[in-house]
């Protein structure tokens, strides 16, 4: 473990969480994890292993498809289960959707100012917009086009750069790379590389796309059926044979 | 003015009201040429106007709800019918001053419309605008039930408006009053329009789930939505008593809820101009049918039940070809013009 627990007080730590859709249909059985401060930690896991819904679960917005049926989350060493999203945000929490949510009738600078919509120091809003410009220097050249005509790529830089506007001290990234040509996915995660690093922002990366979410992350959870099945260092995981034949794609590495 | 050109977008605190100089120039035109025009009018025309100008106040409220906030209602006129009968009320029952009684009915309404925003909280789509019809029709049975409020089934006269001794004889004069509501409602409106608040509701109506995790409060903004938007209605409703001197039951069922729902449709969702556009829309069309009628048939009895179907045609005929409005059409004639009227000025003011 590169980065104890005893060392960095963890920022977010979830409980043996349980989640079920409609009361009906369990998902997440007792999801143990925890994200120390300026880490970035990896949930990784196939199609309906419950990804999402721990995401969605922390961030607030199971609410109406779905509840939190056991388990507990900490922010900072607050109980935050159960809490609606918005309380969340004011607590420093943005989650990034998948499939990229942008204000399609917005104008690429509206959707932005939203991002910023629980701050109340105006007068840094625009420094931060500058900020986001210089990772995002394609959001400044479309400020006025309606996020609806982005391009997927723009759209998801978007939805990034407007959770940037919050300034989160945690960040939940669902699926960044979905979607996109590979080319763009490569470029998506070096921003958010370089965003880490500069912005100090906390992570929680959700990621189909394990190759590229072990070279991003300091640390990684394996997720299946709903439970934690595998955990360890970016490289422990990269190691790792399970994960190799499953989701790294084999043999060659 | 340099400085603002200078930048590349303007910052929260400086979006401006009205966006374009056409539009600056425009607004005070118009408002000026009401002021004095409407002097010089007769009663008939006078009477149209009133009707707009009240049609267009209510309107905003119809679109701050319905076309910002994306919450459908067919209940605005049984809710301008709050306003008009609490207001009567104040005036009439309790000796309140007009001006005090235009806003409190403004404020009754707005708690009103509060409460029947409640259970509609979690309803959207649909289910809102079931909920809505029945707000209508339990604020309908109200005014033919409670008379300590309304007196009659049929409603209650009110006489003729007066403030501090100042009788509201001339109707071009109760036109100016009517007015002054209306402008100060729209830079309310479009105020709101620019501010977070604005613009959470309009999240809120594309991206529920977007605007929550942009940290937006889903209830308390829908709530703030339901209040405002009746506070509008509420006060139209008032001055529409006074405007016909008699609070009819009638001119608030579920048929000229509708016709507000078609109102903001025409004139175009979400805007200001939509809202004005639409009302004067609204009002001319019947009024225009029915000369029609007289000239042509010299009977109104058949054209009145025309108007209906006529009306339906012309919904049908605006979401086919201009499915944002009149304020689009509006929107289109006016950058013609301001490319070619003030193209000077905009060169001066980028150089």
């Amino acid at each position: 473990m590169s980065r104890s627990t005893e060392q960095n007080r963890p920022l977010l730590q979830v409980q043996s969480l349980e989640a079920s859709y409609q009361n009906v249909i369990r998902v997440l059985h007792g999801v143990d994890l925890h994200v120390d401060e300026g880490e970035c930690v990896a949930l990784l896991g196939a199609n309906g292993a419950g990804k999402t819904t721990t995401l969605k679960s922390i961030s607030g917005m199971l609410e109406g498809e779905g509840s939190i049926t056991g388990g507990n989350v900490f922010l900072d060493g607050e109980d935050t289960t159960g809490y609606p999203a918005h309380l969340m945000v004011s607590r420093g929490l943005v989650h990034v959707l998948e499939g990229r949510f942008v204000f399609p009738d917005l104008s690429v600078y509206e959707n932005l100012l939203m991002g910023a919509y629980t701050r109340k120091d105006r007068d840094k809003i625009e420094t931060d917009m500058e900020g986001v410009f210089g990772y995002f220097p394609r959001l400044k050249e479309r400020l006025k086009v309606q996020a609806g005509y982005l391009s997927g790529g723009e759209q998801q830089m978007l939805a990034i750069g407007r959770a940037l506007m919050a300034r989160p001290k945690i960040l939940l990234l669902d699926e960044p790379s979905m979607g996109l040509a590979p080319v763009l996915v490569r470029e998506v995660f070096n921003i958010v590389n370089q965003i880490r690093k500069e912005e100090n922002v906390t992570l929680l990366l959700v990621e189909q796309n394990a190759r590229m979410a072990l070279k991003l992350a300091d640390r990684g959870y394996l997720i299946e059926t709903g439970t934690i099945v595998l955990h360890g260092t970016a490289e422990e995981l990269r190691e790792d044979p399970r994960l190799q034949q499953v989701y790294l794609g084999g043999i060659h590495n | 003015m340099k400085q603002s050109a200078e930048k590349h977008h303007p910052m929260p605190n400086g979006l401006p009201l009205l966006e374009t100089q056409f539009e600056r120039y425009g607004a005070a035109a118009i408002i000026l040429v009401l002021v004095v025009g409407s002097q010089f009018l007769s009663g008939y025309y006078v009477s149209l106007l009133t009707t707009i100008t009240i049609f267009s106040l209510a309107a905003m409220g119809l679109n701050l709800l319905s076309g910002n906030a994306g919450l459908i209602s067919i209940a605005h006129a049984a809710f301008m019918g709050v306003g008009a009968f609490t207001a009567a009320w104040f005036v009439i029952d309790m000796g309140l001053p007009l001006l005090l009684a235009l806003l409190l009915a403004g404020f009754v309404t707005a708690v009103v419309g509060l409460l029947f925003g409640l259970p509609s909280l979690r309803l959207s789509g649909v289910y809102l605008i079931l909920a809505t019809f029945a707000a209508q029709v339990i604020l309908y049975w109200f005014f033919e039930q409670a008379l300590w409020l309304t007196k009659s089934p049929d409603g209650r006269p009110v006489g003729i408006a007066s403030i501090a001794g100042f009788h509201f004889d001339d109707s071009a004069h109760y036109f100016l009053l009517v007015l002054a509501f209306t402008v100060a409602g729209g830079v309310v409106y479009l105020n709101l329009l620019r501010s977070g608040l604005g613009r959470s509701m309009e999240a809120i109506r594309d991206r529920p789930v977007v605007a929550q995790l942009m940290g937006m409060n889903l209830q308390k903004t829908k709530l703030v939505a339901f209040a405002t938007g009746h506070f509008y209605a509420g006060l139209a409703g008032a001055l529409y008593g006074w405007h016909l001197q008699f609070v009819a039951t009638e001119a608030f069922n579920l048929m000229r809820s509708i016709e507000m729902l078609v109102l903001i449709i025409i004139g175009g969702l979400g805007s200001l101009a939509g809202a004005v556009l639409g009302a004067i829309f609204i009002v001319l069309v019947p009024e225009f049918l029915d000369m029609a009628g007289n000239r042509l048939l010299d009977d109104v009895s058949v054209i009145a039940p025309l108007r209906l179907g006529i009306f339906g045609l012309l919904v049908v005929l605006f979401l086919l070809y201009e499915p944002r409005g009149l304020a689009r059409s509006w929107r289109k004639t006016v950058h013609l013009f301001n490319n070619q009227i003030f193209k000077n000025q905009t060169k001066q003011n980028r150089s």
